[in-house]
């Protein structure tokens, strides 16, 4: 088992290769993130006359849409269409050579490119504390429970994602499919909008699906709106939902090696 | 359980039928496919039958889509077989079982397996981990395969921006780090310069000798068949055409020899006007001249050829095995 260790340890030594990359690609998307946030949003406050919308003040919203690409990054990975590629194009060959589990590899590859996502959210956040009064919400308690739960919704993630890219051992593209998980999960986890801000009935019906406990509840966490019990029951709820994506994913990948041609080679 | 199948494979009434769909040409046949696809199968192996002992080194050839990389993919666990049976040292293969797949390894020359952004020294330490390899045995095997192909120099270098040949080696290391007991060899030398393509003959030879896997080859260049190979498999249209051993095929199957000519040195006949009724030239070089005939005649094409030209040094040699192979398939056709 000290396999998933190296691999874990691979991983972060390709992700921090490529030192230029490591950096600049998500600086320029917190950047953009941030800049967009800060003038949509004040010309809203500004045209409503209001000093706070759903229960958020201007500087919270800022402060939410500063911190939220952290916790995508680190649920979400490099949500980057991998797997099915693999499948495309033979990659996945070696992991059935080798003696070693396909999805297990890839939630630890997953995992070791999360896990390099802290360090560029800790020096991501002293960066900007700077410009933005993030110092005066977060708390060294808060931001250790914020990436423990990140933890969790990664699982979820990693394994809503996998269900799906598998899926290319059927479909010839799974692309299109690709990007409505992705929309998805970020309009109705929070990663576009708070969900705050969403209509009563609609968080209501939400709180039934796993998508607030992807990258809102973490931003609850880190902003401290959470307490213990809602914290607790996310991650008891984000867990229940797991198992069976889960064993979705293992259903899918047995019936989907049944019909790979082991394309590439 | 699997110790008495140690190093055997055995394959019977193997069929492997791929489903693919047609598409009409053109846009309005992309705009059919929208609504309607015509699926056919394709039979890459049609009942099969195959028994490898243990130490043996077997040439899979075949053209293009002969069934030849299907085979492998089948015995290596890569894909399930449409029917038959197909054991690999007593595992059925696309199981996939852990203890199988320990055993065995496959080198595809087309297909990179290591790990792209790392040095090969990473990516090896990383095998160590995944086949369990103890580290005194690790770093025994590593040091000599390493000194074997001679690319300790290469070994810190992203595997991106190493030559082909130096990857293949390191492709080559990989695969044997865990002494597998059968190895699976797709292409092995494709693209490599004629150097490098010795250079990996001798070493899977010398590494063949020392530890005897069974060796399933497959490749387009024949040099590799006969450097290699000991038992030769033609496919054609995912049928065995052939199955034996490569050193009696000529033997067996030839259907022409050579003979090579050495003019005299006051021959004044002009052999390119020459009109022989049993052998034609294949080549001329100088005063030497190749001819090509019938197997059944080659009394009467010597007679024809020592009336009809002055000559001071004859030879007849058997056809080259590529040939015969070559000839073995066309004639399957």
């Amino acid at each position: 088992m000290k396999w998933f260790f190296e691999i874990f340890i691979m991983e972060c030594k390709r992700v921090l290769s490529y030192r230029i990359d490591f950096w600049l690609q998500f600086g320029v998307v917190v950047c953009t993130e941030i800049g967009i946030a800060y003038y949509l949003w004040s010309s809203i406050f500004e045209s409503e006359g209001v000093t706070s919308i759903s229960g958020m003040s201007f500087e919270q919203i800022l402060i939410y849409y500063a911190v939220v690409p952290f916790i995508v990054r680190l649920v979400k990975s490099s949500d980057d269409f991998g797997i099915s590629r693999e499948i495309y194009e033979g990659g996945i060959n070696k992991y059935i050579i080798y003696p070693v589990s396909y999805s297990a590899t890839k939630m630890i590859e997953r995992a070791a490119f999360s896990t390099m996502g802290i360090l560029q959210m800790i020096v991501g956040l002293a960066f900007l504390s700077f410009f933005i009064p993030i110092r005066d919400y977060l708390t060294l308690e808060n931001f250790v429970v914020t990436v423990a739960f990140c933890g969790v919704s990664f699982l979820l993630y990693f394994y809503m994602c996998f269900c799906l890219e598998i899926l290319a051992f059927w479909f010839d593209s799974v692309w299109s499919l690709g990007v409505m998980l992705r929309f998805v999960t970020m309009f109705f986890g929070g990663g576009m909008i708070p969900l705050a801000m969403f209509p009563d009935t609609w968080q209501s019906v939400l709180s039934y699906t796993p998508f607030p406990y992807l990258f809102s509840m973490p931003m609850r966490i880190f902003l401290g709106q959470a307490n213990f019990s809602e914290i607790f029951k996310g991650v008891i709820v984000t867990s229940i939902w797991v198992l069976p994506i889960a064993a979705l994913s293992y259903f899918i990948l047995n019936r989907g090696f049944r019909r790979y041609t082991g394309v590439g080679i | 359980m699997h110790s008495s199948f140690a190093k055997m494979i055995k394959v019977s009434q193997l069929t492997k039928t791929y489903r693919v769909y047609k598409k009409n040409p053109g846009l309005k046949g992309t705009l059919q496919a929208l609504f309607k696809r015509e699926w056919i199968d394709k039979v890459a192996l049609d009942h099969v039958n195959l028994q490898i002992e243990p130490g043996e080194i077997v040439g899979l050839v075949g053209a293009n889509g002969a069934g030849k990389t299907t085979l492998v993919k089948i015995l290596s666990g890569i894909i399930h077989p449409t029917s038959g049976d197909v054991k690999v040292m007593g595992y059925t293969p696309f199981e996939r079982k852990y203890a199988f797949r320990k055993q065995i390894s496959l080198i595809m020359g087309q297909k990179a397996q290591l790990w792209w952004d790392l040095p090969a020294e990473d990516c090896f330490m990383l095998l160590k981990e995944i086949y369990e390899i103890p580290e005194d045995v690790y770093k025994k095997n590593l040091a000599h395969l390493v000194d074997a192909l001679d690319v300790s120099r290469v070994m810190n270098i992203q595997i991106r921006r190493l030559s082909l040949g130096e990857r293949m080696k390191m492709e080559l290391i990989a695969a044997l780090l865990h002494q597998p007991k059968v190895v699976f060899l797709d292409e092995p030398t494709i693209g490599l310069d004629m150097t490098a393509q010795k250079a990996v003959r001798d070493f899977i030879l010398d590494y063949r000798e020392k530890h005897k896997p069974i060796m399933i080859l497959t490749s387009h260049y024949m040099e590799d068949i006969k450097q290699l190979a000991k038992r030769l498999v033609i496919i054609k249209d995912g049928k065995f055409v052939y199955d034996g051993d490569l050193d009696t095929i000529a033997k067996k199957h030839h259907t022409h020899k050579l003979i090579n000519v050495t003019l005299g040195m006051n021959a004044e006949i002009d052999p390119n006007k020459l009109l022989l009724k049993h052998s034609e030239i294949i080549q001329r070089d100088g005063d030497l001249l190749k001819f090509k005939v019938d197997a059944n005649e080659v009394t009467a094409a010597l007679n024809e050829i020592f009336k009809t030209l002055e000559v001071s040094d004859v030879k007849v040699e058997e056809e080259d095995i590529a040939d015969v192979i070559e000839n073995l398939m066309k004639r399957n056709r």
